[in-house]
Formats: C-alpha cells, sequence, structure tokens
C-alpha cells in the first residue's frame, strides 16, 4: 500500500510523462480490448444454444466442393442416421408481407419443425412447429421474430391464433421467439420470422426435386458419436441415392466452425496485429520509464543507501508501472466501448454474431489482465535494470549519472524491437491494401455507374403461372424505361454480385455426360437490353431481341468462360444446350458474351447462361435502371412505380451496382482498413520510441556534441552523427523485421489477390517507409543537436 | 599579427542593465608568442579564450585572426578559419568517452575532410610523437589524468595548428603531470606554435613570454 501511495505520488510529480505513459497504453489496451471483443463474440464464445458443443453443421459435398442440400436427401439422413439427436435443414429467404400497414418484403428463414427443438430454442408465446406443419397441405404457419411482433403488431400479447398474409397466403401466427434468439446468423438481415419448407410455395416446389439442392442442414450429435462417425454413416446414405449425377458426399463440422469459417483468419489476423501494437506499446512504455529512470537514478541510489535491497526497489518500480498500466487500462476499456461501436458499424455486415458484440465481462476481464501484463511487461526491464543501481557510483556521477552505457543498449534495442515489430505489421497492412487496391482495379465485367437495382420476389400465391410472371415483368420493364432519368432499363431474374444467383445443371448436346461431374452454371432470365444496360459486350453472334419470346424456339446465350470450357476450338454458335429447368428441349445458342464476376472481384469467371425472361419466366424479378438521377431519388421512383403496378407487392433490395461490387469487398476492405490503421499506429508508437531514445540521447551527449564542435564538427556533422544513429537502429530493426515479416506473411496468403506474400514491391516500398519515417522522427533531435552551444555544453562540467 | 582585438565588450542583459564580462578589450598577439591570461574568478578568463577560439560569436568589436575580420565572417567561415588554425585544450580534457585514444585523435582530422590513409599516418605521427603509441587502444577512462590531458594537448596539435588555446590545461592534474604539459607547451612553442592559456598559476605562467592581467572584464596589465 505503502508503495503504491508512493508510486501515485510519483506519478502526480510528473503528470505530463504520467499522461503520455497512459495514453500509449490506453491506445495499446483499448484497440486490443476491443479487437477481443470482436474475436470473443465471433470466435470464441460458445452458440447461445443448448448442446452448442454437439451442434453441428452437416453440409453436401459434391466432387469434394460444398454444396447445399436437397430436400429429399435431408429426409433420408433424418429416417436413416443414427448418430444424431436431431437433425434440421434451414435457408434463407424473403418474403412480402401484407395487410399489416403497407407491404414489406421480410428476411425469412424456412426451416424443418426440428430446427428450433434442436436450438433449444423456445417461443416467449406460443410453440414451436410440430412434424404436422411441415405437410403438404397443412395449414400454413408461422413463428415470428420478437423484433417484427414489437414493431408491426405492437406486442399484441394475442398474437398466437391470428392470421397474416404472406405472398398472398394466408398464415397462422404461432409462437413469437424470445429477443434474444436469432438464427441464422450468416444472414445479411436477421430473420424476422420462421416458416416450415412445406409452407413456402418457394421451398415446398423445390422440396420435391433430388436436384435441388437449396438447404443447410445442421445436427445435434448423440452424446459421445464423434462427428467422423456421423460424417461415415451420412456418406454411406448419400452413397445409395440412386438416379443422379455428381460424387456425392457430406461434410460434418462444428456448427461454429461453419459459421465463422470464412472470417476466422482475418479476425485471427487482426488480433495478431492489435497484439503487436500493445507489444510495441509495451517496449515504448519500458524505454519512457527507463529514461525517466535515468533521471531518478540520484534517488535510487539514495534509496539504496539507505538500505533498500534490490528486490525492494524492483518492487517500488514494478508498482509505478502497473499503477500506470491500470489506468491506462481503465481509459482504453472506456475507449474500446467506442472502438467497438465503430468496429461493427462499419465490419462486413455478414459476420456472424458481429452485431451483438459489446464490452462485456470477458472483454474487461481481459482488459483487466492485459493491463497487469503490460504493466509488468513494460515495468519489468526498467525495474531490473534501476535496481541494479549502487549508491556510490550514481551519488558520485553528478551531472553524468543517466549516461549509462548499459541503459542506453537497453532502450536501443528496445526501439529495434519496435521498428521490428513495426516491419511485420507495416508489410502485413501494405500487402492487404495492395491486393484491395488490385481486387477494386477488377473489372466486374459490366458498368456500375449511375445503375440501380430492385430485387423482387413475385408471391406464387398470386403469379401462378408464367405468363403472370411475363405480364408483370413486362409492365415493370415498360415503365422503368419511362421513369425520369432513367436511359436505360433492364429486367433480369438477379444480378451478378448481388448476393442472389440461380444455378442450373446443363447438359451439352454432342459432349457425353461424365456421370462423376455435374455441370452447372449460373442461370440468368434477361430482358432483351440485358446486355446493353449492364454494358456487357456481345464477343460472338447476337444478343437477344424481343422477338425471341415464348412462342419463338428457345435460345441460349453464354458467356466466354462457358464458351472456352465446351468449344475450346470451335464456335458455339448454333449449338444446343439443355438446362435443367422447365425441360422443354434443347436450347439453341445464338450469341457470346463477355464474363462478369458472379460472386465476388476475386473469383476467377464462372460458366454463365442467358435466356429470356420471356421463355423462362421466374419468381426472382430484378429491375435495373441506368439513371441520371441521384440513386435516392431514383429508389424513390422505382418503389412508387412497383406500388402502382401491384400494390400488394413489396419492394425488395434496392441497390446500386456499385454497392454491389463494393459490398463484396467489404471483408478484405475491412481487414486492409484495420490492419492499416494497426500498422499506422505501430508506425507512430515505433517513431515515438525512436524519438525519445534520440531526444535522450541528445540531451545525454550534449558534452559529447560540445566537444565535437569545439574540436571542428559542422552542424551537418553533428546531424549526421545523431541521424546515423537512428539510422543504425532503423536498420537493424529492419532487418530482424524482414525475417519476421516474411515469415509471419505467409499466413496471409489466402487473403491475398493478384500478389504474393512475398511481394517485392510492397517490402521495398515499406522498409522505405518505415526508415523515412524513422529519420523523421530523428530528425527533430538531430536537429536540436546542432544548437548546441559548445561553451555551454562544456562548462556544465 | 596573428590576433588582434579591438574594443571588444561582452555582455548580459541583467534586470534592466547589462552584466559586462569583458570591456574594451585592445589585445594583440603576434605569431610565435606564448601567452598566459591571468585574472581572479569571473575576470573573463575563458570567456576571451572562447571569442579567440571562435567558439562564442555573441560579443562586439572587431576581431582579426590573421588579418582576417571575424567580426564580419558568417558562422561557417569562422569555423572554417578556425578549424585550420586553432587547436583547443580543455582543464577537464574533454576526451570522448566512448572512443579510444586513437579515434579521439581522428576526430579533428575527420572534420577536416583528412583522408582517410593521411589520417592514419598523422595519427601514427602524433601518437609517436607524444610516446602514446601504447595507449592507442584504450578509452579514456582507462588512463590517469596526466595522461588524457597528454591525448587532449595531442588532439589540438594533430591538425598543425598555428595557435594552440589551453583553459587552464593543468588545473585538474597534480604538479608533475603539469609539469610535463608545461614542458610540452613550450616545445612546441619553440617549434613555433602561438600558444595562448588561461591560468591561475604563477608557475605555468612562467613558462611563457608574455602575461595579460584580466579584472572584472577589463585589461589591468600586458
Amino acid at each position: 500500500m505503502a508503495d503504491l501511495r508512493q508510486a501515485l505520488r510519483v506519478l502526480l510529480k510528473a503528470p505530463g510523462f504520467s499522461i503520455l505513459i497512459v495514453a500509449v497504453l490506453a491506445l495499446g489496451i483499448g484497440a486490443n480490448t476491443a479487437i477481443f471483443s470482436i474475436v470473443n463474440g465471433v470466435l470464441l464464445k460458445p452458440l447461445p444454444f443448448a448442446h452448442a458443443d454437439r451442434l453441428v453443421a452437416v453440409q453436401t459435398t459434391v466432387k469434394n466442393e460444398p454444396d447445399d442440400t436437397s430436400y429429399l436427401d435431408f429426409q433420408d439422413w433424418r429416417a436413416q442416421a443414427k448418430s444424431f439427436d436431431a437433425l434440421a435443414v434451414y435457408t434463407t429467404a424473403a418474403i412480402t408481407m401484407t395487410g399489416v400497414g403497407d407491404a414489406q418484403s421480410l428476411p425469412i428463414a424456412i426451416v424443418t419443425p426440428d430446427l428450433l427443438p434442436s436450438l433449444g430454442a423456445t417461443p416467449t408465446i406460443g410453440r414451436v412447429f410440430s412434424q404436422d406443419d411441415d405437410k403438404k397441405g397443412a395449414t400454413r404457419t408461422t413463428i415470428l421474430a420478437s423484433s417484427l411482433w414489437a414493431s408491426r403488431f405492437g406486442s399484441d400479447p394475442n398474437i398466437v391464433g391470428r392470421s397474416i398474409t404472406l405472398d398472398g397466403d394466408p398464415f397462422t401466427v404461432i409462437g413469437v421467439m424470445p429477443a434474444a434468439f436469432e438464427f441464422p446468423f450468416d444472414a445479411e438481415d436477421p430473420p424476422q420470422m420462421w416458416l416450415p419448407v412445406n409452407a413456402s410455395r418457394f421451398a415446398s416446389q423445390w422440396a420435391s426435386q433430388r436436384n435441388a439442392s437449396f438447404l443447410k442442414g445442421i445436427g445435434v450429435l448423440k452424446p459421445g458419436v464423434a462427428r467422423g462417425t456421423a460424417e461415415a454413416e451420412l456418406a454411406t446414405i448419400e452413397s445409395h441415392i440412386k438416379d443422379r449425377t455428381g460424387s456425392h458426399s457430406v461434410l460434418v463440422r462444428p456448427l461454429q466452425d461453419a459459421l465463422v469459417k470464412d472470417y476466422r483468419l482475418g479476425l485471427l489476423v487482426l488480433l495478431g496485429a492489435v497484439g503487436a501494437v500493445l507489444l510495441i506499446a509495451c517496449a515504448n512504455v519500458a524505454n519512457l520509464l527507463l529514461a525517466r529512470g535515468s533521471v531518478r537514478r540520484r534517488e535510487i541510489a539514495v534509496r539504496v543507501a539507505l538500505g533498500a535491497s534490490r528486490g525492494r526497489i524492483a518492487r517500488q518500480l514494478l508498482v509505478e508501472s502497473v499503477a500506470l498500466a491500470t489506468i491506462g487500462g481503465i481509459a482504453g476499456a472506456m475507449l474500446s466501448l467506442w472502438t467497438i461501436d465503430l468496429l461493427v458499424r462499419f465490419s462486413p455486415l455478414q459476420v456472424p454474431r458481429l452485431h451483438n458484440v459489446h464490452l462485456d465481462g470477458a472483454a474487461l476481464a481481459f482488459a483487466a489482465l492485459v493491463s497487469i501484463a503490460t504493466g509488468v511487461l513494460s515495468g519489468l526491464v526498467p525495474a531490473f535494470q534501476l535496481s541494479k543501481a549502487r549508491s556510490g557510483d550514481a551519488l558520485k556521477d553528478g551531472e553524468r549519472a543517466g549516461s549509462n552505457a548499459r541503459g542506453a543498449r537497453t532502450r536501443q534495442t528496445l526501439v529495434v524491437a519496435e521498428v521490428a515489430i513495426s516491419l511485420v505489421l507495416l508489410t502485413a497492412a501494405g500487402l492487404l491494401v495492395r491486393s484491395l487496391v488490385a481486387l477494386q482495379h477488377v473489372s466486374p465485367g459490366f458498368a456500375t455507374e449511375r445503375a440501380v437495382a430492385m430485387q423482387l420476389l413475385l408471391p406464387q400465391s398470386r403469379y401462378t403461372n408464367g405468363d403472370a410472371m411475363r405480364a408483370f415483368a413486362t409492365r415493370l420493364h415498360d415503365e422503368a424505361r419511362t421513369l425520369p432519368g432513367v436511359t436505360a432499363a433492364a429486367i433480369s431474374t438477379t444480378l451478378p454480385m448481388s448476393g442472389s444467383d440461380i444455378g442450373l445443371g446443363y447438359t451439352v448436346e454432342g459432349q457425353p455426360a461424365d456421370p462423376s461431374v455435374r455441370l452447372s452454371a449460373a442461370y440468368f432470365a434477361i430482358s432483351a437490353d440485358y446486355f446493353s444496360t449492364l454494358g456487357i459486350p456481345l464477343i460472338k453472334g447476337r444478343a437477344f431481341t424481343d422477338r425471341d419470346n415464348n412462342a419463338a424456339p428457345n435460345v441460349l446465350i453464354i458467356n466466354q468462360a462457358m464458351a472456352a470450357k465446351h468449344w475450346p476450338n470451335a464456335n458455339p454458335i448454333g449449338k444446343r444446350v439443355t438446362i435443367g429447368y422447365n425441360d422443354t428441349g434443347p436450347r439453341e445458342i445464338v450469341g457470346v458474351v463477355g464474363d462478369v464476376k458472379q460472386g465476388d472481384l476475386a473469383e476467377k469467371s464462372v460458366p454463365q447462361m442467358y435466356g429470356t425472361f420471356a421463355q423462362t419466366p421466374w419468381p426472382f424479378v430484378t429491375a435495373v435502371v441506368r439513371t441520371t438521377n441521384a440513386p435516392e431519388s431514383a429508389a424513390a421512383s422505382l418503389r412508387t412505380m412497383l406500388a402502382r403496378i401491384d400494390p400488394q407487392q413489396a419492394a425488395g433490395e434496392i441497390k446500386t451496382l456499385d454497392q454491389y461490387v463494393s459490398r463484396s469487398i467489404a471483408t478484405p476492405r475491412f481487414t486492409a482498413l484495420l490492419v492499416g490503421a494497426f500498422a499506422t499506429l505501430a508506425l507512430l508508437l515505433a517513431a515515438l520510441g525512436l524519438f525519445s531514445v534520440m531526444a535522450y540521447s541528445v540531451a545525454q551527449r550534449r558534452r559529447e556534441i560540445g566537444i565535437r564542435m569545439a574540436l571542428g564538427a559542422q552542424p551537418t556533422d553533428v546531424r549526421a552523427l545523431v541521424l546515423r544513429q537512428a539510422l543504425t537502429m532503423g536498420v537493424v530493426g529492419l532487418a530482424i523485421g524482414l525475417a519476421g515479416a516474411f515469415a509471419a506473411t505467409q499466413i496471409l496468403d489466402s487473403l491475398l489477390f493478384g500478389i504474393t506474400a512475398h511481394d517485392p514491391a510492397t517490402f521495398t516500398s515499406v522498409c522505405g517507409v518505415l526508415l523515412t519515417v524513422m529519420l523523421l522522427a530523428a530528425y527533430l533531435p538531430a536537429r536540436r543537436a546542432t544548437r548546441v552551444d559548445p561553451i555551454i555544453a562544456l562548462r556544465t562540467e | 599579427m596573428l590576433v588582434s582585438l579591438r574594443n571588444v565588450e561582452k555582455s548580459y542583459p541583467h534586470g534592466v542593465g547589462r552584466t559586462y564580462v569583458l570591456r574594451r578589450l585592445n589585445v594583440d598577439i603576434k605569431e610565435g608568442e606564448f601567452v598566459s591570461i591571468m585574472g581572479p574568478s569571473g575576470a573573463g578568463k575563458s570567456t576571451l579564450l572562447h571569442i579567440l577560439g571562435m567558439h562564442d560569436s555573441a560579443w562586439s568589436g572587431e576581431y582579426y585572426f590573421m588579418d582576417q575580420p571575424v567580426h564580419r565572417l558568417n558562422p561557417k567561415q569562422r569555423s572554417e578559419l578556425h578549424k585550420k588554425h586553432i587547436g583547443f585544450v580543455f582543464q577537464s580534457y574533454h576526451l570522448l568517452d566512448n572512443l579510444t585514444v586513437y579515434e579521439n585523435l581522428e576526430i579533428p582530422l575527420s572534420y577536416r575532410n583528412v583522408s582517410r590513409k593521411d589520417r592514419q599516418s598523422m595519427v601514427a605521427d602524433i601518437l609517436d610523437r607524444f610516446s602514446i603509441v601504447g595507449k592507442k587502444d584504450l578509452y579514456p577512462n582507462q588512463l590517469s589524468g596526466g595522461q588524457q590531458q597528454l591525448v587532449g594537448v595531442a588532439r589540438a596539435v594533430i591538425a598543425n595548428p598555428q595557435v594552440i588555446l589551453a583553459d587552464e590545461p593543468t588545473g585538474n592534474l597534480h604538479s608533475a603531470q603539469g609539469k610535463e604539459i608545461m614542458e610540452l607547451f613550450r616545445s612546441l612553442n619553440e617549434a613555433g606554435t602561438t600558444i595562448v592559456q588561461v591560468t591561475h598559476s604563477e608557475v605555468n605562467a612562467s613558462y611563457g613570454t608574455r602575461i595579460i592581467q584580466l579584472r572584472d572584464g577589463w585589461v589591468v596589465d600586458d
């Protein structure tokens, strides 16, 4: 306690110094607490479900590539598998709710009845689905999310039993889930209600087709059953399913791993980066404490002369550093409150459970632990160094007490370590940023400027056949073209990079099908002016015309990737392909168009097929307009137009094509931005470290500099002397850092696009930046050194 | 004339007035002289020496060094003049602690753009002349005070200056060591080097040919 009291008194005596250290630590601890909160919330925290340790994701694989599962496959699993307490499947979709205020498109989850019980979820009011609810022809039922119940039904306690209209069909509300319940997490918008598979017209039409893979599976393993056993059992069941192409198998993974798979590496890289920042902060604080310790050598010598043991002195110094770190930790925790909010707001939306992340007990415990560890780590070196003081030396040493060579070496070593760690971080950031820039320069294959798209899902209760869908799409197209400011308009089922796509199997006439390979391509049913509206170039043949209607022979346009795949040395025009939809026989290829990116900018071009909407009408309709108006105004006109065409049809997502592209690089952008921010922080801290060491060194070397000037040294000589010392530290740090960066950046390989993890340009430019910053940090002390007045410097003797 | 001071004054602002360290100094020093500047503490002896050595530029009046008007030269030109013609010896030796004897001797040459090869031969020569070859790899703290000052003098003469300015060169030495250094100055002077020393010691002053007495900044006897 006495130590603590004295420590606080010492800290208060040099408030500027204390504030600087607290600020450095607050930055380090705050950033670490924020990133830890996210890593904990997303990766580490058990899923908020019963039997979280036995919950697994069950995923079909075709030729070892992950795929969705068909409803019929799931039925076979469920009937035959013995390894599971429960098995369930789900998918996400959107549905239009009418009759409760304005028509509204709502994100929903379509589930089998076992899903909610297998997660241990029970409704706040009402009940979960029974197997009967999922039978064809049963009364359609739904369970509401708490937020929807509150926002659209005023938390009506009598909601259970009430009938609501979804996609034109009456549904009976049977329950409301608790506010904390959310599943699935990997949807961009949390589901607002849950429906049984067969209650959804969209899902039930696919449910009877063996090859319609649209569901994701989860299961609860029986206690004691290994994942491998379950996987083997399901693989055996899959292998017995007949009449289909492609070698199917099953992958069983812990559900948590499956959910965070895509984000795990990025988050761990962030945690590593922010941990490195903390190490640099520690080195910095140790350096500042050492520098200050030199000033206090006389005080410590007096204590030793009065009988203090080495341990006692070290303890006193450690108490001081831990006290500083604790204050820094409290400031850091407060800083992290704000940082977490900022990170969550700007992070890619799809990261599961991210929006539930907040500063919780675990994060506070982490902050406390890190604070103490930081205090001990940054105080250890100074405590060890300074407690070695012998009273006689320091008391006799007068003004030159601080010019202790060992202390100087320790400080220089710490700066070298800071430079080395900064280089590793800067290189990682450099690689991620260059990769991002490379990504941003990838053309999506279509023009994104001033284009706005509105997605719709037509309810099959009202749009019961192709004619109805065709009529709707035609009117939508015609009216969209006449909207104010619109220069071009087109219709498609989905748009590339929109997050929704339709994959269809196909066979090529004259090319025998390999039963082990399932041919599949992205399919777009489009209006005739789609290519010109999106700026997709026609490479061969012709584009569609209005004459390619449902009365004309079925035609197909393919992309270059598909042409190269099947006719690498031949002209595909005139060849015939049968697609796995509306089996109306083979379609003739009439054109080849440029490739467009399907999912994201990083992926290779995949086969794509285009048919006319008139010949293959779908309930998915997207209207895309190129407009001279602002996107908000274009979106408003699209909504008004839709309300005019069909007041019961809610608009789905309305976004610009630029937003599609931007969304597809949200994750690499977020990672690059954060690692970049941490690397900048690391660089600044290392620069501060070098600056403080050089400033201290110049102060200590005033006499030497004075002598040199008295012996004829010019200001340039003195400046060079100081800069050379800084440069030496920089270069040694650089050499160590380069070795570290070379090893560390390998783990980034899978996050990079267009460059290798050892990209020489990045390594070179990062070294250049680091050396420049180090020289800048040393320049001020160097300039100060040239102002040493030899007479005054020599007189201080 | 080697040195010619005309009405040189140095003062500091002090409250509303000024405190004078040197007053209307008129001093001429010829080449080959051995001058001792004497006077009580605070008389302005060291200040005068630093003005002569061109370390101090905050003064008024006229200072001609080898007919060059120092008072009109810019800092760079002064530094060049100083480097070319002046060697300095300090009371506390002021050797650089982290450099060996050899490296300490090399420093003034490195500031005069002497080539590495020439530096080696000049340092070897001076080590030999001062009989300190055996000490060349030692650090200052491994030498006695007398030995350190010997290195200090060697460092001052290594670049063959016309004049050596010495600020109480034996102040920290016991008498035998002091005598050795003064003998060294005498022989340097006999070889043609002008010596200007600040000293409190009548014995040391007796090595010289001329004494300038300072008191409260005034020359009271010459």
